[in-house]
């Protein structure tokens, strides 16, 4: 069956990168899974086995996922988009706080908990490659509200959570989105500059520790607070960087990494949020940058793929997922090295947590299907009994959509 | 069209990862040293380990001073009730002090005002400031006084009071402590969390009433650390010393090292030897601190040791000082003013130095002694006072006309010369060098001084035999006495030495001034054959290893004395005692109250009474010394008391006293002595006689 996806060397140096991340990413949870106690007696949580459990889950996912061609997906796009609306209503009124966190972001589902909010960024991914071609967008400003609204909607929902940076991912999601399916740029920028002002007025509503947040991070340099190391997170920033730089060139060498083993960087953010900050300790400037060189590689690749597609809906999809990943990673790296304000954003493929790790693969799976189906024409597939109604919807004509 | 901005994309992405990379190169690369080190010194904990300090003891391995557990009850600022209220207008103060390019901030002297109607206090502060400022090209330096204030807070002081009413100290008191240790947080040589001592050695009720109820006195702590313990309380007071809590003066200058020593150096509220052995072998006592280097996990708990330096316990010493001679001297001089010394004469090992009043150092920290009392109790009289020595120094000048051959063989007494009488005996008399010491002749001694030894002579014997020098007694604040010469007026008064002034000296009266040890020293001297040694206190100390060592010894000086002439002053000095016309046959002698000295020890002493007269309506200086046995000289004795009156004379009180030291001189330091069986029956009798009253 795997035969039949016609994997291309390309394809392949993508599954070695992605392979390269997932081992660099568990080794690293492995070492921030340490715990320290007194007389050096400490021990190692259970999170590597469990991020290896969704590694595996997540792979399976994958590889189920090639069983049918993307465009099924994306026929039942609004419905996954809805079913992932209700996922995140439900977490506002039956949502779990983690041990760690003040806020409602996972739904207890059996033995797992999952967040749904990491999913629902593929489903909106769906949702708006499928409007995108279905509408012929005639360029004008109003027709971005739909594709924007799309967005709104689960972004509010999140923030109610509260989630604000994984709410914030979704805007690099539908500006690349809308960007590669041609929206005009000033449109663009005009939305930036509305998003501006409402970012202006939002500002006195958002939670206290949010603002504080961004006051660490504005006034992380001014000797003033500098001393003043009480504020939780003024101190992760402070200790993040503090790793960082004490990794000089080569690193202090994997699990030797004094503010990762010494419990130095926090533990509950060690090995999700912070984890780019505990890669840098140990593996030094050169290591990071292989980390960061392969995650270019990786949305490189994606790229080749999204020009290689000649079907619009498959290209805007590949755009979302290097927009979701592509946006991730900055964010996160950005953010240990204190050039961003603290957000709760995990390092896609690396960082500890299942829903993470299962949306990325499961985005990358999608990348994959569009590459493996470029050239598939509907004919050739056996879809099933209701082949011929779907004949009508395709083939979608290239670069039809919000043309000018 | 497409693939364009895919590509944009793309390059945008790589902006975002080369904008964090760039970041990551300013981190690391940039940087990186500075955050490796912040690193190394974040996870690494430096911990003090504490010792005891040494142990005094005397010759006989009596412990006269040692470290046991106490209670103290300690503020920790940033715990109080409304600290920043209290604390931070202080801080403030040396904040601002410190930005103006301090120098030294001198004194701080707090005044606490109980403002008894509205329940709080009032503390001002007086600060005395130097401050180096830049005028112009020129750094000046500027001197500013200054008070602050601060008002305690209501709720602090309840809690402060009940405290002081738990400690039974006035509240204003540890106010005072308080405010002095926030001076030292001030000066960043301590921390806002970390506790000042306030009030020493509360018991142990009081500490577990604050232990157990922390939420009734919030802010107050216990700290258990070593208090200075004497158990003989005042015996030998003087000689021991006392410690005290180190200033920050000495914490300003011993903050760093202590002599050279890291791990000697001081931190608030240690103590420091004041006075006597303790502020002498201070160094020696002193614990040295331990230090442990610790990597820490960021709960500060310890991961590995990395370093690990052991406190050592200070040295303890063992004294020279023998328990039974030195409280028999107490005994002795007890309800009168004065000194009493006993030394062996050989060696200058010194068995009892007793200054009468004395005080009880572990009184101290809560009783000091009034700075008012005259009678100065703190004042260790048998170094520090300064007395003119009378006729002992008769001695002296008789040994050096022998020696340079100048003795006149007989003189006239005719009861004055120059107009400097004498009435030590009837007169007239043709008297010699015997006689005149025996019967204290002053005319005698005039003649010998002006005719025949001169000025230059009395004052060179007087300096060989140590007078007017310190002795080196290894002990603190020693006063030299004084001895004046020719060139010593001219300097002074620009006057010419007069013969009238040589008569004063040759009787050694004033400007003559002596300390007790100094004349212990010179009898000692006349009593060894002529051997000046230096007295010593400390026989050995014992370091934390185990192994004992003893402090270096100056070697003694030989005043080459020809023997023969020294028997003659030791037979003069024998008959004082014991023959008839001597001036301490009613004390050695057999009288009402006691039999004679040497049919009830067996053996003989040799002395030479003394009395001196003070400028103005002060009373006499009473002296007796000498040494026992005679015939074979084992110790040296020197007993002086400052009596109120004028007409009482050395022989009448100090002989006696000497007598009540020498009876109860334990065995060992008579060894060979003949005459053992008298002394044991006789101190049975006066065991039996000391029981049954």
């Amino acid at each position: 069956m795997i035969g039949r996806l016609r994997l291309t060397p390309r394809d392949w140096l993508l599954l070695a990168v992605l392979g390269a991340l997932l081992a660099i990413g568990l080794a690293f949870v492995y070492s921030a899974s340490y715990r320290s106690g007194p007389m050096g007696e400490g021990y190692y949580t259970s999170s590597p086995a469990k991020q290896i459990q969704w590694i595996a889950i997540g792979l399976i996912l994958a590889l189920a996922l090639q069983f049918l061609s993307y465009r099924h997906l994306l026929e039942h796009a609004y419905a996954l988009y809805l079913v992932g609306l209700g996922g995140l209503a439900l977490v506002l009124y039956f949502g779990v706080t983690s041990e760690e966190i003040m806020a409602r972001r996972w739904l207890p589902l059996g033995p797992f908990r999952v967040q749904p909010s990491e999913f629902m960024k593929l489903f909106t991914i769906l949702a708006l490659a499928r409007y995108l071609t279905d509408t012929q967008g005639q360029g004008r400003l109003l027709a971005l509200a739909v594709p924007f609204g799309l967005v709104a909607i689960p972004m509010l929902l999140i923030v109610r959570e509260p989630d604000l940076g994984m709410a914030l991912v979704f805007l690099p999601i539908v500006f690349a989105m809308l960007y590669a399916a041609g929206a005009r740029v000033r449109h663009l920028g005009a939305i930036v500059a509305l998003l501006a002002v409402a970012a202006t007025i939002a500002w006195p509503h958002i939670h206290a520790y949010q603002k504080e947040r961004v006051r660490a991070f504005l006034l992380q340099d001014d000797p003033r607070v500098r001393g003043d190391l009480r504020r939780l997170d003024l101190y992760q920033l402070e200790q993040a960087k503090a790793a960082i730089g004490s990794g000089q060139l080569f690193g202090q060498g994997w699990m030797r990494g004094s503010q990762n083993r010494l419990n130095y960087i926090p533990a509950k953010t060690r090995n999700n949020d912070f984890i780019f900050a505990v890669i840098c300790e140990e593996w030094g400037f050169a290591g990071a940058n292989l980390v960061l060189a392969l995650y270019l590689l990786l949305l490189v690749l994606c790229g080749l793929v999204a020009e290689e597609v000649r079907n619009a809906a498959g290209r805007l999809i590949v755009v979302g997922v290097i927009a979701m990943l592509g946006s991730q990673a900055i964010i996160n790296t950005a953010m240990a090295a204190g050039q961003l304000p603290i957000v709760g954003l995990t390092l896609p493929l690396v960082s500890y947590g299942g829903s993470s790790m299962l949306s990325s693969l499961l985005g990358l799976a999608l990348v994959i299907n569009v590459s493996a189906h470029r050239g598939t024409s509907l004919s050739a597939d056996t879809l099933g009994p209701d082949a011929g109604a779907r004949r009508a919807m395709a083939p979608m004509p290239e670069e039809t959509f919000m043309r000018r | 069209m497409s693939r364009f901005r895919i590509r944009a994309i793309l390059i945008l992405a790589f902006g975002g990862f080369l904008m964090v990379s760039t970041r990551l190169f300013y981190l690391q690369v940039v940087r990186g040293e500075h955050y490796r080190d912040y690193v190394e010194n974040v996870r690494v904990e430096t911990k003090w380990t504490e010792a005891g300090r040494g142990a005094i003891r005397a010759a006989g391995g009596e412990l006269l001073a040692y470290d046991e557990p106490g209670f103290h009850i300690a503020i920790v600022p940033n715990a109080l009730p409304d600290w920043p209220l209290v604390c931070k207008p202080v801080l403030k103060l040396y904040e601002l002090r410190r930005r103006e390019r301090i120098a030294a901030v001198r004194d701080v002297t707090v005044v606490v005002k109980d403002r008894a109607a509205g329940g709080g206090y009032e503390v001002s502060f007086g600060l005395a400031a130097t401050f180096l400022r830049l005028a112009g090209t020129e750094l000046v330096e500027s001197e500013e006084q200054g008070t602050a204030m601060v008002v305690v807070p209501r709720r602090a002081a309840a809690v402060l009071e009940a405290v002081a009413a738990l400690v039974k100290a006035p509240a204003t008191e540890l106010l005072k402590e308080f405010f002095e240790g926030l001076a030292l947080v001030g000066r960043g040589w301590r921390r806002l969390g970390e506790p000042c001592v306030v009030a020493r050695d509360v018991g142990f009720l009081a500490a577990a009433e604050i232990e157990t109820n922390p939420d009734r006195y919030p802010g107050f702590v216990v700290a258990a650390s070593a208090r200075r313990n004497y158990p003989y309380e005042s015996l030998a007071c003087h000689a021991l010393g006392y410690v005290q809590r180190v200033s920050a003066a000495e914490l300003e200058r011993w903050r760093e090292s202590y002599n050279g020593s890291e791990a000697k150096r001081f931190l608030p509220d240690d103590l420091i030897g004041r006075t006597g052995i303790e502020r002498a072998f201070d160094f020696d006592l002193r614990p040295a601190r331990g230090v442990q280097t610790l990597e820490v996990d960021a709960a500060r708990r310890t991961q590995r040791v990395l370093e690990d330096v052991p406190a050592e316990h200070g040295a303890d010493l063992y004294l020279s000082l023998d328990r039974e001679v030195q409280s028999a001297a107490e005994a002795a001089i007890e309800g009168h003013i004065g000194a009493a010394i006993v030394m062996e004469a050989a060696s200058g090992r010194i068995l009892a130095m007793a200054s009468s009043p004395r005080y009880n150092p572990n009184d101290l920290p809560r009783k000091p002694p009034d700075p008012n009392d005259k009678t100065a109790p703190l004042l260790n009289r048998a170094i520090q006072g300064q007395y003119p020595l009378g006729s002992a120094f008769k001695l002296i000048e008789a040994i050096g006309a022998l020696e340079d051959n100048k003795a006149p063989a007989s003189i006239e007494c005719t009861g004055a010369y120059l107009g400097h009488l004498c009435e030590n005996h009837s007169v007239p008399m043709h008297v010699d060098l015997e006689n005149a010491l025996k019967r204290s002749c002053n005319v005698y001694f005039y003649r010998t001084a002006n005719e025949f030894l001169g000025i230059n002579g009395v004052v060179k014997w007087a300096e060989r035999f140590g007078l007017g020098q310190r002795t080196g007694v290894s002990l603190p604040h020693e006063r030299p006495g004084f001895l004046p010469t020719p060139a010593w007026k001219l300097k002074k008064y620009g006057e010419p030495w007069y013969a009238g002034e040589t008569c004063n000296v040759a009787i050694g009266q004033y400007p003559l001034e002596v300390t007790p040890l100094q004349v212990c020293r010179f009898v000692a001297a006349i009593a060894n054959g002529g051997r000046l040694v230096r007295p010593r206190l400390v026989d050995k100390l014992v370091g934390a290893d185990g192994r004992p060592r003893t402090p270096e010894e100056d070697p003694s000086e030989t005043l080459r004395l020809t023997p023969a002439k020294l028997d003659r002053i030791h037979k003069v000095m024998r008959s004082v005692c014991h023959e008839l016309g001597g001036t301490a046959r009613k004390a050695f002698g057999r009288s009402e109250a006691h039999g004679d000295f040497a049919q009830e020890q067996g053996y003989e002493v040799a002395g030479k009474t003394s009395t001196a007269e003070r400028g103005g309506a002060r009373g006499n200086i009473g002296w007796f010394v000498g040494f026992a046995p005679c015939s074979s000289p084992r110790i040296a004795f020197t007993v002086m008391i400052e009596h109120e009156e004028q007409r009482i004379h050395g022989a009448d009180v100090a002989a006696p006293l000497a007598r009540r030291i020498l009876e109860r001189l334990p065995e060992r330091y008579l060894e060979g002595v003949p005459g053992r069986e008298l002394r044991e029956r006789f101190r049975e009798r006066l065991a039996r006689r000391e029981s049954g009253t």
